[in-house]
């Protein structure tokens, strides 16, 4: 290498770093990334005090990597090499085989006993003070225990069924719904998302099946649901974790029925068809069901006058099961603890409440998911 | 700041870059200085007046030895003053809550000194200035008469807060004089690239390997795994350490310095004695030029040679840390390279090159153990599981997943780790798809740490 060359080597390098700084300082910022689906960071406060303990320029750095031009790309090329070099997962995303995509699942103990302790002791609580209430418990697990033979080599798959298995005993007064028996003879079928932690609504008509029996309802049939694709473009949480872009897109099927249900809002007191068409254009199109985070909704069935009301308590995986149910009762009640700021207890007792369902995912149910509002 | 991250390469880097060569020689040490300020502030505002201090200090304090070079006395004094104050400002901040910790165990007494936090590169520095001040006290160099020429030696900042440790000696003729050219800035990018790819794409993926065995309970621990874990480790600090060196070295080099090497392919070393020689290469030569040879090194007796080998490699193993677990890393090698000196040299010189190698590479797993594990009791249970491969399971599904996980990784580093990586052509395309690269892995990164800032 002469002079020359090396002059236009450092000029062209020189400028890669540049480009990129001039790019990441000029462009406008996003404050909500799609592809991650979460908020990114702010430009931080810049103040003495900020400055002196460091906390500026370390919120600082984390706004140039969030903020850094064309991100997702940069996300697909790290996922991608890592993929390249044989690593098993990336970002806690197992990388399966069949298209497959898995959260690795590790047991939180002290997170899962106290979970189910809160569960007990609102059982105990129910049991006297809302006896006609029938209290019922369905965790859904993840998909890696089902289509566990998708995962990579040797990869850990603690098995959920025991700690399933377990709730029956430890939770007198609730009627704990086997989900994994359930799911697993229909395992060859789309039960769950494959780039998506969520299970699909094929998967939720499976155990409303079988919830059928304990919550005392006549089941509709499989055919007597129009299921129609909605989607073939939907990329989950999963996807963006493990960022392989050659993982195909995941297809979204619902079921909708001849009644055509909506809910109403039960704090602003608008209503919405219980399927919203304007998520399928956004990243985020799991919020198809239920309008994304629903927190404390109504679904009335003008269709069933039996009088029947129905409290679901629940995380995101509901939001495929319970159009299924509102089929068979006049009401269903939606609340989502997490912003849930009511006494439940005050709520539970002024309404006349037939059933009660507790729904969650099981990675929600390993994690803190501050229960404590079970008992006010 | 840190030389692996977006913040440093993208906005910081250019910068600097484009002003210094903008701007005629004559202000460029002036940029420097301002800029070696500026990366210092940016991680560690509230430790940049301890380093001006030193700087102040060691500028007046090597003019006074300097003209009292003549009286024994006044010379020893100002020596003793550099000293006291250069360490006791490192013992202060390194050592106090260790030292008062001993103490209050030792003679029971309840001496309530918190450790602060800290300050970056104090280790680093704290040696740098030493040696100023020593060289001029042995009338092997004159004083600097300006004080931001010695300001931009101290604070210079692609050496500043992890090495290689740069005597004065060695670049005072650049402080004053550099030359620039295009071919050694490309060089020095070069370089600079090389060490990045080093630290984001092997040190830190492959500490996800350790971090993640560190975390297992011992009950899903197995033979394999430790043993997987702690080369992960050995693979690591190599390439985070030199990495970084590489990067110094690199900068150092567009700017018109030349650093001295500080590593040397440590691990095809065939003895200990020969890792040290190409491990950390410029702590080495300061404990050589500044403990050992002024003690006598091993021009005295045997025994007070040994003495010599075994206040330096205690003072080694101090030196990285505030606690027992790096004093006894030190003394484990003091102690092998006084053994290799004296008996097993002749020996290990008749065996086969193979198991040198094994030899070394054995005991410096060992040494890992120490050097990672500051509770002594999980360096022992560390080293059990090492030993015995009965001590938990010799495999289990975990060493499997870690060996199809992590293993062309492992086999990548460790080829890279020999002098196999020279044969590689660093072309400007291969640059490039380093530094995309390193780039895609810092955009997604959550595991970045610089091992070496703790010292």
């Amino acid at each position: 290498m002469n002079e020359q060359q090396a002059k236009r080597a450092v000029l062209l390098l020189v400028a890669c770093f540049l480009t990129f700084g001039l790019w990441f300082t000029f462009q406008p910022k996003q404050q909500f990334f799609a592809y991650e689906n979460r908020y990114l960071q702010r430009f931080p406060e810049l103040s003495w005090q900020t400055l002196s303990d460091g906390r500026f320029t370390r919120a600082f750095e984390t706004y140039v990597t969030d903020h850094f031009p064309a991100r997702k790309l940069w996300l697909q090329l790290k996922g991608t090499s890592e993929w390249l070099l044989g690593k098993a997962e990336n970002n806690g995303v197992y990388f399966g085989t069949n298209n497959w995509l898995f959260e690795t699942w590790n047991l939180n103990n002290s997170h899962w006993k106290a979970n189910v302790s809160q569960l007990a002791t609102f059982g105990t609580w129910a049991h006297e003070q809302l006896p006609a209430t029938q209290l019922n418990l369905l965790l859904v697990p993840t998909s890696s225990q089902l289509y566990s033979e998708s995962l990579p080599w040797f990869a850990a798959n603690d098995t959920q069924a025991h700690l399933l298995s377990e709730l029956t005993p430890a939770l007198p007064d609730w009627n704990v719904t086997d989900t994994l028996s359930t799911l697993y003879p229909y395992r060859d079928q789309a039960l769950y998302f494959q780039t998506d932690h969520h299970w699909t609504q094929l998967g939720a008509f499976y155990a409303y099946q079988q919830l059928a029996d304990s919550l005392d309802f006549q089941a509709h049939p499989f055919d007597f649901w129009q299921w129609e694709t909605v989607s073939t473009s939907f990329t989950g949480s999963y996807y963006a974790k493990a960022s392989v872009p050659f993982y195909s897109a995941d297809a979204i099927r619902a079921a909708k029925s001849p009644t055509q249900l909506d809910y109403v809002n039960l704090e602003t007191g608008l209503s919405e068809p219980l399927y919203s068409q304007r998520y399928l254009s956004q990243n985020d199109q799991y919020g198809y069901f239920l309008n994304g985070t629903p927190a404390f909704t109504q679904i009335q069935n003008p269709t069933q006058q039996n009088g029947k009301h129905l409290v679901m308590i629940k995380d995101s995986y509901a939001h495929v099961l319970a159009p299924l149910l509102a089929e068979h009762y006049e009401r269903v009640t939606v609340i989502d603890l997490r912003f849930f700021n009511q006494s439940l207890h005050a709520y539970l007792q002024a309404e006349q409440v037939d059933q009660l369902l507790f729904i969650a995912g099981a990675t929600t149910f390993n994690t803190d998911m501050q229960l404590g509002k079970l008992q006010r | 700041m840190v030389f692996s991250s977006l913040t440093f390469l993208y906005l910081f880097l250019p910068l600097v870059l484009v002003t210094y060569f903008l701007f005629p020689a004559r202000y460029r040490n002036f940029l420097l200085l301002l800029a070696s300020l500026a990366f210092y502030a940016w991680g560690e505002p509230r430790y940049l007046f301890l380093m001006l201090f030193s700087t102040i200090f060691d500028f007046f304090i090597a003019q006074l030895v300097y003209r009292y070079r003549q009286q024994r006395l006044a010379k020893r004094f100002f020596v003793g003053l550099s000293l006291a104050v250069n360490l006791g400002l490192l013992g202060f901040f390194k050592y106090a809550g260790f030292l008062s910790g001993t103490l209050n165990d030792v003679f029971h007494l309840d001496l309530a000194i918190t450790q602060l936090a800290l300050p970056i590169g104090i280790s680093f520095y704290t040696f740098q200035t030493l040696s100023y001040t020593l060289d001029v006290a042995r009338g092997q160099i004159q004083p600097q008469r300006s004080f931001l020429k010695l300001a931009t030696y101290i604070t210079l900042f692609p050496q500043l807060i992890a090495g290689p440790i740069v005597r004065y000696a060695d670049i005072e003729d650049q402080l004053s004089q550099r030359t620039s050219s295009w071919l050694r800035s490309y060089s020095g990018l070069q370089r600079f690239i090389i060490g990045l790819g080093k630290k984001v794409l092997l040190a830190n993926q492959v500490g996800l390997l350790w971090q993640e065995v560190q975390l297992l309970p011992s009950s899903e621990m197995s033979f394999f795994t430790a043993w997987l874990g702690i080369i992960a480790f050995g693979l690591q600090i190599y390439f985070d350490f030199s990495g970084y060196s590489d990067m110094a070295i690199g900068l150092g080099r567009i700017f018109g310095f030349d650093f001295l090497e500080n590593f040397n392919f440590p691990y095809i070393s065939q003895s200990i004695s020969e890792f040290w020689r190409r491990w950390h290469i410029s702590l080495g030569t300061w404990f050589r030029e500044y403990v050992y040879i002024p003690l006598g090194g091993n021009r005295v007796g045997r025994w007070q040679e040994i003495r010599n080998l075994a206040i330096v490699w205690f003072l080694t193993g101090f030196w990285h840390g505030a606690n027992w677990n790096f004093i006894l890393w030190g003394l484990y090698f003091g102690v092998i390279i006084i053994i290799e000196k004296h008996f097993l040299s002749q020996w290990l010189q008749r065996r086969s090159r193979w198991l040198r190698h094994l030899y070394t590479l054995i005991l410096l797993a060992f040494g890992w153990v120490l050097f990672s594990f500051e509770d002594l009791s999980q360096v022992w249970t560390y080293s059990s599981w090492l030993l015995n491969p009965f001590a938990t399971t010799l495999i289990n599904q975990h060493s499997l997943f870690y060996l199809f996980h992590f293993g062309p990784l492992l086999l990548v580093s460790a080829i890279l780790a020999t002098p196999l990586r020279q044969k590689i052509p660093m072309t400007l395309p291969l640059l490039i798809i380093i530094l995309l690269l390193v780039t895609a892995y810092l955009v997604d990164a959550s595991f970045n740490p610089f091992l070496y800032f703790r010292f």
